[in-house]
């Protein structure tokens, strides 16, 4: 391992090692999980460095930006997995607006939604948030109801738009194919057209599906073209999580890749129920929800809306 | 187009050579990332073409660290700019409030870049309060009548010169004369203000009449407001300064100005209309033995330490969506539950979020709280659930033998009036013992032991329950006085008002104390923002967290780890409180708070006009209608910065005719950075900047177990114009208004030499030396002192602000108001966006390392020995159950209105200042008003309805603006399982009808307000405005601003 590289030490003062032995030295002992989590070179081996995820410890982000950068630096292809744990979700749509700045949508459109249940259960009201994008189908619906090389499903497995291609038409096809209606068709409008002044920022450039795009002049080409949750893949390109991973208040939010058999995707997964119900409309999704309630919160499952 | 993300055509990795690529992860492992665009083989292989557009690679010089200022908690965070523009705010992982746990203070940025941390979605749409079409960016004067909606831009020195120097303003107000603030900064000695400071406390004292002290200041009699009452203080006080939102650095400058060289001593907070009882509650709480009174509380309090606790009562504190604050809070809270460590339970009359994931929702009638906790002791104290080895410790020495950090006066024996009631402790010369006034008794057996609070060496414990007679003065002990304060009533009867089940008491009080010291009841604004609030906080936070001493615990009440100090400190390299010729004010001011109502020269018997505040200050309700009654004395000019009291009170409107009346407020400028609710009605608007153009220190809360100072720090080019004081060129801001008054007036203190050997001419000036003394660390020592930023970290932090005017930034400047000792330091408390503890440093073993530390009061001697100003009759020196009444004492009058209307929190709005965020209101367009299945069946309401709101005070349903303007108060009606029946709700920050949401004129131009902005009911109108007062319904003791104690009636449209 280079982990006693002397390499940085003169572009700054704590050492190549300086991000994660700052790590090492947070959290008492239910964080220490973090302990020893170390920045890898290429091809080093991961697996027995990462110590398992303590549900009380915190540091998930941490551990996942790690895992991150280990994918990339070790040049394999990942296979990206999203997990929500529902039970820590709080409803309070902070993945939703992380999703519009990072994603620029128009008024109306998100990628992203909290699904807000209230259930009249029992002896005292009961409340369930379930957070929703693309679940990046394995076998996508919407890939089936267009023209071969409109919809892409990439090694990694994120489903994929030729943006310049997957409009009109095509666009109102594909959105119709999804089950889950987490297709969204641009109409190129921004919030602030009504107003005494459109803002700058709403015109910014981005880069999706591997196209510049913006929502400024005549250069905005987005009304009519098909737009859905695309995992952040410009970030995940950069070595950035997905905008609702990070953002997360509840801490509900796991992105990983499921071919790494340590990777906390996989770990938390292990032995958990999960819901069934995408399976059961014929989707193999890459987003995976846990179906447990909270201790004290038993009616709060899958089943009070998927009956 | 962004040159760095026009489509670029690049390798894939599969084109490389395999050295290269080796050579390319190498170093982007070292410099953060920096290249790792390229290797991602799903990239690569999908698009089966090299010719697709790459994102722009991360450089930690794509953002500024500041703090967020979308709600009070200041959350750290990250900016990411983009041609020069603010794009997306990520939560900053080095900020213990944005990341769980926060990475080490001492990461290199360059490894940080990457990492994003959590910010809750107002945080994310921060960028929509900064980017706003209706944004202020010149100065405005009203053309037509105040509140008209009429304007015309003017030159920022001409306005500063009417401001100054006064006149007929207005042509419109039939040239009435405006005195200018010349006139009103009389007094400019501060040698004349000591003295006559002194011999105002010698007339309140008794010790001087006021004839007496006429003659004596005879040559200064015509700079006195009114000579026969020189307690009102010099006509400096005519000058009023009144703010919303405003945090350290910036109140420092701000009341640098107003107090220390105007010499005006009305400068006050927003306190009451958030929290203010529970603020005075805890100063209260905190109160030490001193000269034989209670003085020096601190205005603070206490809250879990949400990471270790095993249960936690959320009391009127709706803590996934507020209640500082999500981010910091949220995650501990969920993963704690998750895991089994943590349980919670909830009283709230409205099924708020954390009732979701709750053991227990108990849905408590709204005011009822203290019949509650009244039950809760009542069944601790009879069933031996107290921690009795620490209530009976009296001392330091006794608390420090059992490990314990505080100690409080349970064991103390109090002196009981004639009556019956509970006055002052008895003191150790009453019981024939020796000592001072501030040496107390306690009893142990049947011996009384004199002791002082302090003592570190003489351990005295005492009886817990003690009645008897000593020297024939009858004394009880403070918990024998709170045990019978309980045992008024039996836990049936105390359900009974506070409508919960006894079983569910007896439940919560039992988990309540099974956890040892890792229990907490934690409050907000539910408890705190009645008629009775002051004794509701007192009984909740107070008396139940004290019964088991969970102070200063690991997993119990804590105290926050506070902020390093900013402004100075023994050891740190900058005194910011240095002055030249520095005026410490003097005089009641406007809100009598901290005062003495029969001291003062204008008592006159009871009931007073307005209240007297001896235990509160910062009442915000009563700045404004204080003016309007000219209670104690008129003023003359009201500054309000960030506020929209008209907004944001309970009752806001019954400011409105004050504030239309240039007799009563002759003089009104704003800061603000839009046409607001409140500043519709100025004068004159000056624009100020946003929370990501400026800078201010966000300190702490005391949620936070760690030390943090978030500092808030220019990150984007301000639009506002450009102006010049001083020599310097700065956007227009409240600083720079400050900056130039004071230049016109030739004020100590500020620009050359305004620090006596530095300058004051511009906010960086102040600022920067506030960041070097962070940079310091501990006051002692300098084994604290940060590192320097090494010259990759200078490169970062220069690259980052290259879209920074010079107007705002300017390398040069910083550096050498930093000198050169201290700028690299400088830069390396910015580049990270403050400086804090790192996470494990926040506790020892098993309490929090920083500690209260000192006596907590459970029975309150001040409180028991202040009368009244209304009602003339002493205050309860222990913790009680109070109706709802009002200032007078006398039950409200509702008129048969069914419902109790309560406000409520979304995590999607902050109050009067985010309708702006189209990306909140996209999610969120209108708030509803909440009404419970079970009353809408009795009533035939069906969700969705639109429903006109309405209360005795207000029987028109509406908003009456002025100027013949209203707003109608009706809203959707929506029907749920989430409220107790007989109450409503509504979120708190839409129905606007200002901020954007109407038409404005200016310079002639119509200019149209957005409907978008005016969705939503804002029933604050509905709420009691009190008989007494002609103001908000007020808790006369804390101060809270009353949301909670009105009834209203709803018709379907």
């Amino acid at each position: 391992m280079g982990r006693g590289s002397g390499a940085t030490k003169t572009a700054n003062p704590t050492g190549r090692r300086g991000f994660f032995q700052a790590l090492a030295s947070v959290g008492t002992g239910t964080a220490a999980g973090l302990a020893g989590l170390k920045l890898l070179e290429p091809g080093e081996v991961e697996a027995a460095e990462i110590p398992p995820v303590r549900a009380d410890s915190g540091g998930s982000v941490i551990r996942m930006q790690q895992e991150l950068e280990q994918t990339l630096a070790n040049n394999r292809t990942p296979s990206w997995l999203m997990v929500v744990d529902t039970r820590k979700c709080i409803g309070c749509d902070a993945c939703s607006v992380a999703c519009k700045a990072e994603n620029p949508t128009g008024p109306g459109a998100n990628f992203r939604r909290v699904i807000k249940k209230e259930l009249p259960i029992g002896p005292r009201p009961w409340a369930i948030y379930k957070p929703v994008n693309c679940l990046q189908c394995d076998d996508a619906p919407c890939a089936k109801a267009v023209p071969q090389g409109m919809v892409t499903k990439r090694a990694d497995g994120i489903v994929e738009f030729d943006s310049t291609r997957l409009r009109g038409a095509f666009a109102q096809a594909a959105a119709k194919a999804c089950p889950l209606k987490q297709m969204h068709i641009d109409d190129g409008k921004t919030y602030t057209q009504s107003t005494p002044k459109q803002q700058d920022y709403e015109g910014r450039t981005f880069v999706e599906n591997g196209v510049v795009r913006t929502r400024k002049g005549v250069d905005n080409l987005l009304a009519d073209s098909a737009r859905k949750c695309t995992f952040c893949s410009h970030l995940l390109e950069v070595g950035v999580l997905p905008a609702c991973v990070t953002t997360c208040v509840g801490g509900a939010m796991y992105f990983g890749d499921g071919n790494n058999s340590s990777s906390l995707v996989n770990e938390i997964t292990q032995g958990r129920r999960v819901f069934k119900g995408h399976q059961n409309l014929g989707l193999k999704p890459r987003v995976i929800y846990f179906e447990e309630s909270m201790p004290d919160a038993p009616h709060v499952v899958c089943a009070a809306c998927h009956s | 187009m962004n040159e760095e993300l026009k489509p670029q055509v690049t390798p894939s990795a599969a084109e490389q050579a395999p050295s290269e690529r080796r050579e390319l992860l190498r170093s982007a492992a070292l410099l953060g990332g920096a290249c790792l665009a390229s290797i991602l083989p799903g990239t690569a292989s999908a698009q089966g073409t090299g010719n697709r557009a790459v994102p722009k690679k991360v450089e930690p010089s794509d953002y500024i660290y500041s703090t967020c200022l979308q709600c009070n908690t200041g959350c750290e965070v990250k900016v990411k700019i983009q041609d020069g523009l603010a794009v997306k705010i990520d939560g900053n992982p080095y900020g213990p409030r944005a990341m769980d746990p926060h990475i080490d203070w001492k990461t290199p940025v360059t490894q940080a870049a990457r990492l994003n941390g959590v910010i809750c979605p107002k945080g994310q749409s921060g960028i929509q309060t900064v980017y706003d079409p209706y944004r202020v960016v010149k100065v405005l004067k009203r053309v037509g009548k105040r509140g008209e909606g009429k304007w015309r831009t003017i030159d920022f020195q001409e306005a500063i010169g009417e401001i100054v120097e006064g006149g007929a303003l207005f042509q419109q107000d039939s040239g009435a004369t405006v005195t200018g603030l010349r006139e009103l900064h009389a007094l400019r000695d501060p040698k004349a203000f000591a003295a006559m400071a002194a011999d105002v406390a010698n007339v309140q004292g008794k010790k001087m009449t006021v004839a007496e002290f006429q003659e004596k200041y005879k040559a200064d009699l015509d700079k006195l407001i009114d000579p026969d009452h020189p307690d009102f203080g010099p006509k400096n006080n005519q000058f009023v300064f009144n703010w919303g939102r405003l945090k350290a650095g910036r109140q420092d400058f701000f009341l640098r100005f107003v107090k220390d060289s105007f010499g005006s001593n009305n400068a006050h907070g927003h306190t009451t209309v958030c929290q203010g009882s529970i603020y005075f509650a805890g100063k209260s709480m905190s109160d030490q033995p001193s000269g034989g009174g209670f003085t020096g509380g601190a205005k603070a309090y206490w809250m879990a330490d949400t990471a270790n606790a095993e249960f936690i009562l959320y009391w009127g504190a709706n803590v996934l969506e507020g209640n500082y604050g999500p981010p910091l809070k949220v995650p501990k809270i969920t993963r704690g539950i998750a895991s089994n460590r943590l349980k919670v339970a909830v009283v709230d009359p409205r099924y708020n979020k954390i009732a979701s994931k709750a053991w227990k929702w108990l849905p408590i009638k709204p005011g009822e709280d203290a019949a509650l906790a009244m039950a809760m002791i009542r069944w601790i104290i009879d069933n031996g659930r107290y921690d009795s080895q620490y209530l009976e410790n009296c001392n330091k020495a006794a608390a420090t033998g059992d490990g314990e950090p505080t100690w409080s006066n349970a064991a103390w024996l109090v002196t009981i009036r004639p009556d019956g009631s509970a006055g002052a402790f008895l003191r150790a010369a009453q019981a024939g013992l020796a000592g001072d006034a501030d040496t107390f008794v306690s009893m142990r057996g049947d011996q009384p032991l004199a002791f002082k609070s302090d003592d570190a060496s003489k351990a005295v414990e005492g009886d817990l329950f003690v009645d008897t007679t000593i020297n024939n003065i009858r004394v009880k002990s403070g918990l024998q006085i709170l045990y019978e304060e309980a045992s008024k009533k039996s836990l049936y009867d105390w359900a009974n008002i506070a409508g919960l089940s006894p079983t569910d008491i007896e439940a919560l009080a039992d988990e309540f104390t099974s956890h040892g010291k890792k229990a907490v009841v934690e409050i907000h604004r539910g408890v705190s923002q009645h008629t009775n609030g002051f004794y509701n906080v007192l009984a909740t936070m107070g008396a139940l967290n004290t019964l088991i001493g969970n102070l200063d615990w690991k997993g119990g009440l804590v105290y926050g780890g506070g902020a390093y100090g900013e402004t100075g400190g023994t050891g740190r390299p900058y005194q910011l409180g240095d002055h030249p010729a520095k005026i410490t004010p003097f005089g009641i001011d406007i809100i009598r708070g901290g005062a003495s109502y029969e001291k003062s020269t204008i008592f006159s018997g009871y009931p007073a006009k307005r209240p007297w505040y001896p235990l509160a200050s910062d009442v915000y309700q009563e700045v404004i209608p204080s003016a309007g009654d000219a209670y104690p004395y008129p003023i003359k000019a009201l500054f309000l910065y960030q506020g929209s009291p008209v907004y944001a009170l309970p009752a806001g409107h019954s400011l409105i005719p004050t504030l239309m009346d240039p007799k009563k407020i002759p003089l009104f400028v704003c800061s603000d950075i839009v046409i607001g609710e409140t500043s519709q009605y100025a004068d004159y608007i000056f624009p100020d900047l946003t929370y990501l153009e400026r800078w201010e220190f966000h300190r702490t809360h005391p949620s936070i177990v760690h030390r943090v100072s978030p500092v808030r720090q220019p990150a984007i080019a301000s639009p506002n114009e450009t102006v010049r004081v001083f020599n310097q060129d700065m956007p227009v801001s409240m600083e720079s208004v400050m900056l130039a008054i004071a230049e016109r007036l030739s004020l100590r203190g500020f620009g050359p030499g305004g620090f006596g050997s530095g300058d004051l001419s511009r906010p960086e000036d102040y600022y920067i030396r506030m960041v070097a003394n962070i940079a310091h660390g501990d006051s002692s020592g300098t084994s604290d002192v940060c590192p320097d930023a090494a010259d990759e970290e200078m490169l970062t932090f220069r690259n980052a602000r290259k879209h920074l005017p010079a107007s705002m930034f300017d390398e040069n400047k910083w550096a050498a108001i930093a000198g050169p000792n201290w700028w690299k330091k400088v830069v390396y408390v910015l580049n990270r966006g403050g400086r804090w503890w790192s996470f494990n440093e926040a506790w020892n073993g098993e309490k929090t390392k920083a500690q209260y530390g000192k006596l907590v009061n459970l029975y309150h001697e001040k409180p028991a020995t202040t009368r009244n100003s209304l009602t003339g009759a002493y205050l309860s020196g222990v913790p009680t159950y109070l109706p709802i009444v009002d200032a007078l004492g006398n039950a409200l009058d509702h008129k048969a209105a069914p419902f109790t209307m309560i406000t409520s929190r979304n995590m999607l709005a902050t109050k009067s200042r985010t309708i702006s965020n189209y990306w909140l209101t996209d999610i969120l367009p209108e708030n509803v008003i909440e009404m419970s299945s079970l009353d809408a069946r009795r009533l035939g309401f069906h969700d969705g309805d639109m429903v006109r709101l309405s209360s005795a005070g207000n029987p028109d349903a509406q908003w009456e603006l002025g100027n013949g303007q209203t707003k109608a108060l009706v809203g959707r009606l929506k029907v749920s399982d989430r409220i107790r029946n007989g109450v409503i709700a509504f979120d708190l920050g839409y129905g606007h009808w200002a901020y954007g949401a109407s038409d404005q004129t200016i310079d002639g131009q119509l200019i149209h307000g957005d409907p978008r902005r005016a969705a939503g009911i804002h029933a604050n109108s509905a709420m009691v405005v009190d008989g007494h007062l002609r103001s908000p319904l007020s808790d006369v003791v804390g101060g809270s601003a009353v949301f909670y104690d009105t009834k209203v009636y709803l018709t379907v449209v």
